[in-house]
């Protein structure tokens, strides 16, 4: 017991728990965007495959991990714009787009392995480096958690995070994408192109997913393998859920659930908590579901009607 | 020394055979006057305003904004002549600011961003200028509803609207609130604009408004200065005193009560009233009819006897037990059948096929079913003969109930809920949107219920229908029951306008009866 | 000759509807398919070396012999209970994803129960059918009673569900129910008792097909001809006309959720009593949402679901033979697969309203005295 207790005041764990949260991260704001817009995204989690992929595969073709990430992006990018394509143009259904896409993602990233290099499960991806922060690596305690081995993609993401709160504060897109979202009535009759909006939308989720499946292969592990997502894309909608569409509340549950994770990986190197490794890897799953239920048990309260208040008429 | 800035005339707009909106309809609109457009519902003061506006077009007929033509096909067209609507049913997003919803689509800019203070002096400014004060960064969703209207009046005017068209603005205000809404709108008019305000209240119509022009079915009935006419005069010219289409039918022997309403109160969730102590009985044999303009309680009452909603205060009973608080299949099984007003929505599976739709409320019973099995046989013998009986063109009855005319849906719906009903049936508005042919046949089943003894609550704002088939009926008017009528024969037309526009009630003793 | 003629017309007139839209909508699946086909043969004819040997295995492989056409269908059997699943999870209008966990746990708990429990004749084979079929519905219990009870999103907690029944799933196969001796992380094998005969002498094809089509038959009475699935089909179509007719939409909608996962738990028992010495599944078979797609191509028709899974079952062996015998990985099939799929969904891909639309305004616009048109009764 003593040792589970001491994980929590161990600096390492906590960048751990960093690493883990980051894809998640980017998954939730890519919900987040989609979810604005009034869509929702299912496709993540096959973005994150194939931008996994393209980055992988452009680090070691040009030799450089900032192709990568630029691969990365446009793979995203472009998977989003399909994804538009399909539910915004043609009218498919969403969630059936959704399916479509991780199929197509998960074929595809198999196919494209095969044709290179002939087996049907690896690629190996040129990382990034992390930088040591000087100065800043020398706080006690939270240095050696921020600063000491820092991905550089660690940091985008927390960009990341104010980037979108600016977009949907500050930025004409980012008030009509909300407009689109709530009330697409409502902005068509002012105008608004909507289904330009949610493509672009769309095209901006799919590239911060895209920075997702870059991290990926690009930090967490230093190469591709399918089934590397594990269905991170699913939980970073959850998230979203959570966190009700504000950015750093959406961010802060995907830590929470990278804490999950990093928790049930570390506590399989515990002898004293003897619980088998395939049951902790349950961990992140059963606190995303149980908080979707606390989540929604909460909804459910707040919308029975209040004791209305009795107007009298003259 | 009229300056017609508007003018409107011959038009048309049906929605199909035997459904006109507009018939040959015109209007005129003085600038820098308070226009009313009066009409009871159906009359077609919505449409003509939409068809203005462009969110609906017409087939027939001519606009002309400062006397020269315009062709207007969609919103964007309106605006750009300076034709601005506020909507009955605001166009608003809730989870954006005051600021930001007045000037969605027009937004103003400061080096690519959202130039939030330039948005903000201008909402701060046009609210000093008319008197509209709201604060600009406030969530739409947590303002009142008399500010959001008022949002939605800045909204327009941020475009420029020289006309500004008002679908039923006092609908959702209460008196105080209304009262200031007049004021804004006193000032709006002194600042050059000319507005429109499609209403029927005619309290209102008289406080603010110049002139009015009267609609009736789609007719443009005339149009007059609000000072040279009187109240009553505005209610004839509205609900008309036209014979009834159909003689009264022969008195029917009422049998036990089966449906009574006691006390019922229902409100919002903003608190306003929506039904305020209603009463009623409904006895076997009888059609009871429930008179009154929309908005003022019918939807709430029909809702409530059919399950959909839990009023705050009173009973139901129907075959002897209380039936607030029991499932809409519940009611359905103690004998309430009902025929929903908006059919399309909530009536009808437009996936599904005729058959299914028709047979929808007997599926469960044992006649059509063997064990687990549904009869089939049966089932389209049922669905066959109602169509029959009332009309209705198909060409199989496993083709999808879209294949056939609106019309033709509504039959389906009107006849399964009547065929079906065991006692009591509720039916709200049934014959709107249904072709002149099918209403009689509807009219006929429907006193045929009465004659087997079943009851039949009929709520309609067509007094033609309830004339024709209703001896006793009660009108409501804000959500209470302003006037029981014992005898509808013997009650003109001006006075049930006079009840149902809330310009007289009866006493308590009359409505004790 | 008029006679017959205005016969002819009328007739004509009366089943056009129909007709038509039968014709449009199989129109369409064509040519979803074929657009799909030709962006596999571009895909395939740019990574190929040898494109031209690659398309023939893959168009013509699969009918070359009884044993590949065998191969065919034994593919496309648990397709057809993935894909009658999927149908009543969508006619009830929820989209339930836990089909994947439930193939998985009906095949575990059917494995676990025929290695442990000796029964006689027909026995060893219904009870772990059934097994699997109830610990499916336990399971998958909780995700739709959660959307029904409390409206949780069931398509994320579904797939989180997938995700904690395959880990549980492998642990047991790695530590509770392990052979040590099979040198896998696998049950015990599977006694011959339990296992589904061949059906057809030299291929592959095994008793279990007839039950595929057992449970689409069943699945298409149960939804057109019975009160139950009645209830199930309007509380998908319309929830709110399905309330007002007083349909208890809660319940309906939980009976669909289940019976989705129950007869998805069924395909997983029955795969692995037909095709399997072991359990030894480490990953999720995938086959939940391929059956939304064959729910779709078949247009949520139980019936037509065989159909559909045949189909995609002749495109998966044609993709494996061509994988086996050139150098393209079967994985274009998956490609194929995704653009079917939303080709065939699309609303706007040449949709029969669209296309009602376009006839219709020819063949009903009328000209009136003011040169404006009418048609329809609208400008």
């Amino acid at each position: 017991m003593r040792d589970i207790l001491d994980l929590f005041t161990t600096p390492a764990f906590y960048a751990m728990v960093l690493q883990l949260a980051t894809p998640l991260v980017f998954a939730t704001l890519a919900a987040l965007v989609s979810n604005r817009a009034g869509v929702l995204n299912i496709g993540i989690e096959g973005t994150m495959v194939v931008s996994a992929l393209a980055a992988a595969i452009a680090s070691t073709r040009f030799g450089s991990a900032a192709a990568g990430l630029a691969a990365a992006i446009l793979a995203g990018i472009l998977a989003g714009g399909f994804f538009a394509l399909c539910a915004v143009r043609l009218r498919t259904h969403h969630i059936l787009v959704g399916i479509a896409t991780n199929i197509l993602a998960a074929g595809l990233a198999v196919f494209v392995i095969y044709g290179i290099t002939g087996n049907k499960s690896d690629y190996p991806a040129v990382a990034i480096a992390s930088w040591s922060v000087p100065f800043l690596r020398d706080i006690p305690f939270l240095g050696e958690i921020f600063f000491e081995n820092l991905h550089p993609l660690v940091a985008l993401a927390a960009v990341a995070v104010a980037a979108v709160a600016f977009l949907f504060r500050r930025t004409v897109l980012g008030i009509r994408i909300v407009a689109v979202g709530k009330n697409e009535t409502a902005a068509a009759s002012v105008g608004i192109p909507t289904r330009r909006i949610k493509t672009v939308a769309l095209l901006i989720a799919g590239g911060l997913a895209g920075l997702g499946g870059a991290y990926l292969s690009l930090g967490y592990m230093s190469g591709f393998n399918t089934g590397m997502v594990a269905g991170r894309g699913f939980i970073g909608i959850a998230a979203e859920a959570m966190g009700a569409g504000h950015p750093i509340g959406s961010a802060l549950f995907a830590v929470l659930f990278g804490m999950v994770n990093a928790f049930s990986l570390t506590a399989q190197t515990f002898g004293s908590l003897s619980i088998p490794y395939e049951l902790l890897n349950t961990l992140p799953y059963l606190t995303t579901t149980a908080g979707l239920v606390i989540y929604s048990i909460v909804r459910l309260r707040k919308a029975r009607p209040r004791r209305p208040r009795k107007e009298k008429r003259p | 020394m009229a300056n017609p800035i508007l003018r409107m005339q011959g038009i048309c707009k049906s929605y199909g055979p035997g459904i006109v909106a507009c018939d040959d309809a015109s209007f005129s609109l003085d600038a820098g006057e308070i226009h009313a457009l009066a009409g009871e519902n159906g009359a077609g003061k919505t449409t003509l305003m939409k068809i203005l506006f462009g969110m609906e077009k017409a087939q027939r007929g001519a606009i002309f904004i400062h006397g020269e033509e315009v062709f207007i096909h969609r919103p964007n067209d309106a605006m750009a002549r300076g034709v601005g609507m506020v909507h009955q049913h605001f166009m608003l997003v809730g989870d954006l600011s005051v600021a930001e919803n007045v000037t969605l689509g027009i937004e103003p800019r400061r080096r690519g961003l959202f130039d939030r203070s330039a948005a903000r002096r201008l909402v701060a400014e046009m609210a000093e200028k008319y008197d509209m004060a709201v604060d600009p960064d406030a969530l739409v969703r947590d303002l009142s509803v008399a500010n959001r209207q008022k949002v939605e009046i800045l909204k327009v005017l941020a475009r420029n609207a020289e006309i500004i068209i008002l679908d039923e603005p006092t609908a959702v205000l209460t008196p105080q609130e209304t009262k200031r809404f007049f004021e804004q709108l006193s000032a709006l008019r002194k600042a050059g604009r000319t507005i429109v305000v499609i209403t029927h209240k005619l309290a209102e119509i008289k406080a603010i408004c110049d002139r009015i022009t009267i609609l009736r079915k789609g007719r443009t009935v005339g149009t007059y200065a609000v000072a040279a006419i009187s109240e009553a005069e505005i209610s004839r010219r509205m609900i008309g005193g036209e014979p009834p289409a159909e003689t009264a039918r022969t008195a029917v022997a009422v049998g036990p009560g089966l449906l009574s309403c006691d006390r019922l109160t229902c409100l919002s969730p903003d608190g306003r009233v929506l039904l305020d102590d209603v009463s009623l009985e409904l006895r076997g044999g009888e059609i009871l009819g429930v008179v009154g303009v929309e908005g003022n309680g019918q939807r709430e009452l029909v809702d409530v006897l059919t399950g959909r909603l839990l009023p705050e205060r009173g009973k139901v009973l129907l075959a002897g037990t209380d039936i607030v608080g029991k499932t809409v299949g519940e009611i359905r099984r103690l004998g309430l059948a009902f025929i929903p007003e908006d059919r399309m929505a909530d009536g009808v599976d437009l996936e599904g096929t005729i058959l299914d739709n028709a047979t929808a409320i007997v599926r469960d019973e044992t006649a059509y079913n063997a064990g687990p099995f549904e009869r089939r046989r049966r089932l389209s013998d049922y669905a066959g003969q109602l169509a029959k009986r009332y009309d209705v063109r198909f060409d199989a009855l496993g083709e999808k109930i879209r294949q056939l005319s609106g019309g033709n849906m509504q039959k389906v719906v009107c006849g399964r809920e009547i065929d079906a009903c065991g006692s009591v049936l509720v039916a709200d508005q049934p014959t709107r949107g249904v072709d002149v042919g099918a209403v009689r046949t509807i009219h006929d089943r429907i006193e045929a219920l009465s004659v087997e003894g079943k009851a039949v609550l009929l709520v309609s704002s067509d007094l033609g229908e309830i004339r024709a088939l209703c001896r006793r009926a009660i009108v409501l008017c804000r959500g209470e029951v302003v006037a029981r009528i014992q005898d509808l024969a013997s009650v003109t037309e001006e006075e049930l306008g006079l009840y149902m526009l809330g310009l007289r009630r009866q006493t308590d003793a009359e409505r004790a009866s | 000759m008029k006679r017959a003629f205005a016969f002819f017309k009328r007739l004509w007139l009366r089943s056009r509807p129909r007709l038509l839209e039968t014709l449009v909508e199989g129109g369409r699946t064509l040519l979803a398919i074929l657009i799909a086909y030709l962006v596999a043969f571009a895909v395939i004819g740019l990574v190929s070396e040898d494109p031209d040997t690659a398309i023939r295995w893959f168009v013509f492989g699969p009918l070359s012999s009884p044993a590949e056409l065998g191969e065919v269908v034994k593919n496309a059997a648990p397709l057809m209970f993935a894909g009658v699943a999927a149908c009543l999870i969508i006619r009830g209008g929820n989209f339930n994803m836990f089909t994947e966990g439930a193939f998985y746990v009906g095949g575990l708990a059917a494995a676990v129960v025929s290695i442990f429990v000796e029964l006689p004749g027909v026995l060893a084979i219904a009870v772990p059918l059934l097994s699997g079929i109830a610990a499916a519905i336990v399971v998958g219990f909780v995700p739709a009673v959660l959307k029904e009870k409390l409206g949780v999103n069931e398509f994320v907690s579904s797939i989180m569900f997938n995700f904690i029944v395959l880990w549980v799933g492998v642990w047991l196969i790695s530590n509770v129910v392990i052979d040590v001796t099979s040198g896998d992380n696998a049950t015990a094998p599977i006694p011959d008792a339990s296992r589904l005969s061949v059906l057809v002498a030299g291929t592959n094809v095994t008793t279990g097909i007839l039950i595929a089509l057992g449970v689409a038959v069943l699945a298409s009475v149960y939804l057109f001809r019975t009160r139950f699935g009645y209830r199930l089909r309007m509380t998908g179509d319309n929830r709110a006309f399905a309330k007002n007719v007083g349909i208890d939409v809660a319940r309906a909608g939980l009976s669909s959720q289940l019976l989705g996962i129950g007869v998805a738990g069924l395909g997983g028992g029955v795969e692995i009593l037909a095709n399997y010495r072991r359990f030894n599944w480490k990953s999720l078979p995938g086959f939940g949402f391929d059956g939304f797609m064959v729910a779709i191509i078949a247009k949520n028709k139980p019936l037509l679901v065989p159909f559909a899974a045949l189909f995609i079952g002749y495109l998966r062996s044609g993709a494996d033979l061509m994988a086996f015998n050139s150098d393209v990985a079967q994985e274009v099939v998956q490609v194929i697969q995704g653009l079917i799929l939303i080709l065939v969904a699309a609303e706007a891909f040449f949709s029969s309203a669209w296309l009602r639309s376009l006839l219709s305004r020819r063949a009903f616009a009328r000209r009136r005295a003011d040169g404006t048109e009418e048609v329809d009764g609208r400008a």
